[in-house]
């Protein structure tokens, strides 16, 4: 009898290649020296990578759709990032990464000491670190409140081509800020890699509302990597709104590590087509009295398959926990399909923890009472899927930007 | 809140250990001889051997199931542990016919006196086989067939093989392969198209040699329109290494047939448990599972349910205690395979102490059968701050006629709801014991009488000292 | 001809048959009430001339003005001018009232219309103001977390926004105290006319004092058995259903 070997390694890809990987560093060598170590040691660390046969990380997932191999080098053009003012409001700094990385790198100490979500995706994470070009970098002062919201716009890169966008946030304590992030495709049918890596601190009683919204082209690959920290009563929120892509891993973290810290992390995400949403996250609670929720609402149509997989883990020392989890499912297809492995661990005994996951279709009695007030079905059914989406929408605080999620969800039932 | 240990006094009730002289020994350690062993003992055809010593092949090529399950696992050592004991006798239809050692044994643990009460037949299993085996006459009249496996298979070999492994395959997991290849003792249970027993069947397992390995093998099937309850009970002497209890059970309920499989699982909190449970139910068959896990060091089980027919409708109630030492790794499986079926599990558990429990949980709804409904709920409750409990659901759900509802919670007993008690002149284990009977209590009134007042004095036993 | 015809009409649920050959003439302009005890059939007559997908027409016809409505899809049916008030408005977690009573009044534009807002909310509002809700109502989600009063309220402020030509209101009364009671039956009277025919589905005599029909009709093991002008309802308060079956009986 054979025994399967315990380790595969993914299709290689060009990334992976140390030509190519070489050809890349010495066209930055302009850069600091700890920072070609820096892209060395990553590059190195992603190469490496064994994933075991059986990694619960990805249970469920389609791993293979999720790769680089397909990938024929970087899209290293300028202008993938831009910000709608220039100058944004007194006490707050956002500019562009690469910028920073020629005129201040020393900025990006803190670099290093950032860990990624860590929820399976290691490999897209330590290619993020060694291949990233562009992205932002953004710092309130203490006490500063950024009334404006900001903007900024992720464009992917081209026809087989990856791009990596590497996103810093720090607030420092007391500061407040509302964040706009859109990712959309320049080019309407090119089959991008885009990798966004989001770290977020939010210190000391700092405030954070970030929206995300996702309208990538259908042939496009999408992870989406994200860290947050929230420190001692501060409160981080963040909206994400998934419409676009062929395939986009998620991976969202929250440790929550000061006392009395609040995360609160929604999500909604319409499939249609072949579309593939695999999403992991994690409310970590490291503190006491931290306070974490999470909604997770995904609508399928046509064959497209939904991966939610999320744990609350609350540690020994985070007493008076209150954390929260929904994953709610909506198929509207007898070929859509969803996924749903909603955990918990908790050891700590002072705690109220739940969780809950519903998969259905769209519930008979609304469905009638709609069409007896003279509805058309194609309506009915789109205003019921808005309606369930809603919960995560109206967290969208900012008018303009929640009328244009919602009519983009609206409109893409036309297509 | 103090985490102090508990006072195991329940499991004192079976740890007691009487000097037993066995007539057969497969020694220690395994290999194919032991396997060949075995199989020789019992006189076996040349297909069960080869089946065995198959089972045995793929228990060697698995690796333990650490990636997600506990790495205590690890800790059990296959090459200590004995394999085969008997004396060497058919089991006795009458008491007076098992050898004292084994009867004084039985009797301390009131075996006989719950068969005079309320039970319909008892199968009491010593280490590898069976000592006792009766049911009542009139049963026996309609067709029933209750025995030992081993019986089972020599004297009705056309009903065994039907379904012997269809349920459970050898290799579904490292420990059903290893119960595959050295399995004995076990019931066999046949209720005949329509026949319904009004009391339940029992059977006792008893683990009484030191490093010994149980591993008995059930099946049971439901006829047509058959209705059984089933009910097993465990205990074992607490010794100073750890002990293997390794079961594979097969429940098969053919049209319209309803089973109810209850387990109170007290062994002592050095075996490992680790327990392969599954039932096949065709068109419109009902089968439940009431699952309590009370002793052992790491039990890992999750009874499932393949709705295989029209309207089948499957149901796990589980109750876990998990206490210091003690890791309750339990859980559902429901797969739905055909249209109009209902899975429902409720869970509840407790850890006390430094005691973990964890639920997992899997729901599949393939796609192509339509209006499938489960229905989940489980609830955790801490009772220590070392307390530990996890949650692992996994839910596949394809197609637009099919609802999952799954929802969890964890808590802990209110400090104010004690404090009101302990006001109303209660001592705070009192209160504490209330407020968990309290928490399972909507669950333990689905159990038969006699369960249920054990179950609670159990519980009630269990929670002596982790107050205080 | 200006009416609902319901001719020999039967009906079944899950195999069982709930309406058994029943007739009944609804001209516009009128106001007829069904009355009946609780399993005679009222509130499945009223899903099935909806067109509630459960329930299977085993015979019969119901045509609105002269055009079969059996086999039309629910919305169909509605936009041809039927309205049926719930007796339990089903609740639809995250469309607020505004953009239900929006899309409905959308459905029923030829293509290329579209409603006007500043016309809609005008309107809107000051059918709201007659039946007394709140104009916060707008925003909140459709029956999610209204009190049973409310939900009725809602129920009439559809109808009044949607102007169909026959309305049916199924149990409108149930669940009502007084003042709620005379607030929605104040609302409904207010869109009676000589367009309009109305169908009054109820248990108890109260709502007819408030509402008072042309005619009514007893049902009983799903037909109609008894009809009457008003005066029968009153003689069924007093000598209740019992009447009913000794009259069937006999």
């Amino acid at each position: 009898m054979s025994i399967p070997s315990p380790v595969t390694h993914s299709e290689s890809s060009i990334l992976s290649d140390r030509t190519f990987f070489d050809d890349f560093a010495s066209e930055r060598s302009w850069e600091p020296g700890w920072f070609a170590d820096f892209r060395k040691e990553n590059w190195e660390k992603a190469c490496k990578l064994a994933s075991p046969l059986r990694d619960e990380r990805w249970r469920f997932s389609q791993k293979s759709r999720l790769g680089f191999s397909k990938v024929t080098g970087l899209d290293s053009s300028e202008e993938s990032i831009s910000f709608e003012s220039s100058d944004p409001s007194e006490g707050v700094c956002l500019r562009k990464l690469d910028k920073v990385i020629l005129e201040e790198p020393d900025l990006l100490g803190g670099l290093q000491e950032f860990s990624g979500p860590g929820l399976g995706a290691d490999e897209s994470f330590h290619f993020a670190r060694a291949f990233f070009e562009a992205g932002f970098y953004l710092k309130t002062n203490r006490d500063a409140t950024v009334k404006e919201p900001l903007f900024i716009e992720h464009n992917p890169g081209g026809e087989n081509l990856a791009r990596f966008h590497l996103n810093l946030i720090e607030l420092e304590p007391y500061s407040k800020l509302t964040l706009i992030e859109r990712l959309s495709s320049s080019v309407g049918d090119s089959n991008g890699f885009f990798t966004n890596l989001t770290m977020i601190k939010a210190g000391e009683g700092s405030r954070i509302e970030r929206i995300l919204i996702q309208e990538l082209n259908s042939q496009s690959t999408f992870h989406n990597l994200e860290n947050f920290e929230v420190c001692a009563d501060a409160h981080l929120s963040n909206v994400a709104v998934h419409l676009g892509s062929a395939q986009t891993r998620v991976e969202s973290k929250g440790c929550l590590s000061g006392e009395g810290a609040e995360f609160d992390i929604s999500s909604l995400a319409l499939g249609r087509g072949k579309q593939l949403f695999d999403q992991r996250t994690m409310q970590h609670h490291l503190a006491p009295n931290g306070k974490s929720s999470l909604t997770f609402k995904n609508a399928l149509l046509d064959q497209a398959k939904s991966v939610f997989s999320g744990l609350i883990k609350v540690e020994n020392g985070a007493g008076s926990t209150n954390a929260y989890q929904s994953n709610r499912n909506l198929l509207l297809s007898d070929t859509a399909k969803a996924d749903s492995l909603p955990g918990l661990e908790i050891l700590a005994n002072d705690v109220k923890c739940s969780h809950g996951a519903t998969t259905s279709k769209i519930d008979e009695q609304e469905l009638f009472y709609l069409l007896s007030r003279g509805i058309p079905r194609s309506t009915a059914e789109r205003l019921i899927v808005l309606g369930f989406f809603e919960e995560v929408i109206e967290k969208i605080r900012i008018k303009d930007q929640l009328e244009s999620v919602r009519e983009s969800i609206s409109n893409s039932f036309d297509t | 809140m103090s985490t102090s240990n508990q006072i195991a006094v329940d499991r004192e009730k079976g740890n007691f250990h009487f000097e037993t002289d066995y007539a057969y020994d497969a020694g220690v350690g395994l290999s194919e001889d032991v396997v060949k062993y075995v199989s020789g003992v019992k006189d076996e055809e040349p297909w069960l051997l080869d089946f065995r010593l198959k089972a045995l092949a793929a228990f060697e090529g698995k690796p333990l199931p650490t990636h997600w399950a506990s790495k205590d696992l690890e800790n059990i050592n296959f090459d200590q542990i004995r394999y085969y004991l008997s004396k060497g006798q058919k089991p006795s239809r009458t008491w007076e016919e098992v050898p004292d050692d084994v009867k004084n044994t039985f009797e301390r643990l009131g075996i006989p006196e719950q068969e005079r009460k309320f039970l319909a037949g008892v199968e009491a299993q010593f280490d590898s086989e069976a000592a006792y085996s009766r049911m009542k006459d009139d049963l026996e009249e309609k067709g029933v067939l209750f025995m030992g496996s081993t019986e089972g298979l020599k004297e009705y070999p056309e009903v065994f093989k039907k379904w012997f492994g269809k349920v459970i395959p050898t290799s579904d997991n490292k420990f059903s392969a290893l119960n595959s290849a050295v399995f004995s003792g076990g019931s066999f249970i046949y209720v005949p198209p329509g026949v319904k027993l009004e009391q339940p069947l029992q059977a006792y397992f008893r683990i009484n040699a030191e490093n010994f390995g149980q591993f008995e093998r059930t099946l049971i099937i439901a006829d047509e329109g058959a209705e059984i309850t089933y009910m097993e009970g465990c205990t074992a002497p607490k010794f100073e290494t750890s002990t293997l209890h390794s079961a594979v059970v097969e429940l098969v309920a053919l049209k319209g047939a309803k089973i109810q499989y209850i387990t109170v699982q007290n062994w002592s909190n050095n075996v490992f448990n680790l327990v392969t449970k599954r039932a096949l139910a065709e068109e419109e068959a009902e089968v439940r599972w009431i699952d309590c896990n009370i002793g052992s060091r790491l039990t890992m089980k999750y009874p499932g349910v393949i709705l295989k027919g029209r309207k089948a409708r499957g149901e796990v109630l589980s109750i876990a205690l998990a206490n210091d030492g003690q890791h309750q790794d339990t859980g559902a499986k429901m797969v739905h395979a055909a249209s109009e079926t209902t899975s429902n599990v409720i869970a509840k558990s407790i850890s006390i102490g430094k005691g973990r429990s964890s639920y997992r949980g899997l729901v599949e709804m393939p796609g192509r059968p339509s209006h499938c409904k489960n229905n989940t709920e489980c609830d955790a409750l801490l009772i220590n701050a070392e307390s530990e409990t996890d949650t692992y659901p996994a839910i596949t759900v394809r197609g637009r006629d099919n609802s999952v509802q799954h929802e969890a919670s964890v808590s802990k007993v209110s400090a104010e709801q004690i404090f009101y008690m302990q006001q109303r002149g209660m001592s705070e284990p009192e209160a504490m014991s209330l407020c968990v009977n309290g928490f399972v209590n909507d669950l333990i009134r689905e159990f038969p009488m006699e369960y249920s007042v054990e179950l609670k004095r159990l519980i009630d036993l269990e929670m002596e000292g982790s107050v205080g | 001809m200006s009416s609902l015809n319901i001719n020999n009409l039967s009906a079944s649920i899950e195999g069982k048959a709930i309406l058994d050959n029943l007739n009944l003439d609804l001209p516009a302009g009128e106001v007829h009430a069904v009355m009946g005890p609780n399993g005679s059939g009222k509130s499945t007559l009223s899903k099935v001339l909806a067109g509630h997908p459960d329930y299977e027409v085993t015979g019969g016809s119901a045509r609105l003005e002269g055009i079969e409505l059996l086999g039309l899809s629910p919305d169909e049916i509605a936009r041809m001018g039927l309205f049926l008030a719930f007796q339990y408005p089903i609740e639809v977690p995250g469309i607020s009232i505004a953009n239900f009573i929006r899309a409905a009044l959308q459905a029923r534009l030829p293509e290329g219309e579209s409603v006007k807002a500043v016309d809609y909310y005008k309107q809107l509002y000051e059918k709201m103001d007659e039946l007394g809700m709140d104009r916060t109502f707008t925003s909140r989600s459709l029956n999610e977390g209204f009190s049973g009063g409310e939900k009725k309220r809602c129920e009439i402020l559809q109808m009044s926004m949607l102007e169909p030509r026959y309305c049916i209101l199924d149990e409108t009364d149930s669940g009502l105290d007084i003042d709620a009671l005379r607030e929605v039956s104040l609302g409904v009277n207010r869109m009676k006319g000589p367009e309009r025919g109305m169908l009054v589905i109820t248990h108890y005599q109260r709502l007819l004092e408030y509402i008072v029909p042309d005619k009514v009709h007893v049902m009983w093991e799903g037909k109609v058995v008894l009809s009457g002008d008003k005066d029968l309802a009153l003689e069924l308060e007093q000598r209740g259903y019992d009447w009913i079956r000794n009259e069937v009986a006999a």
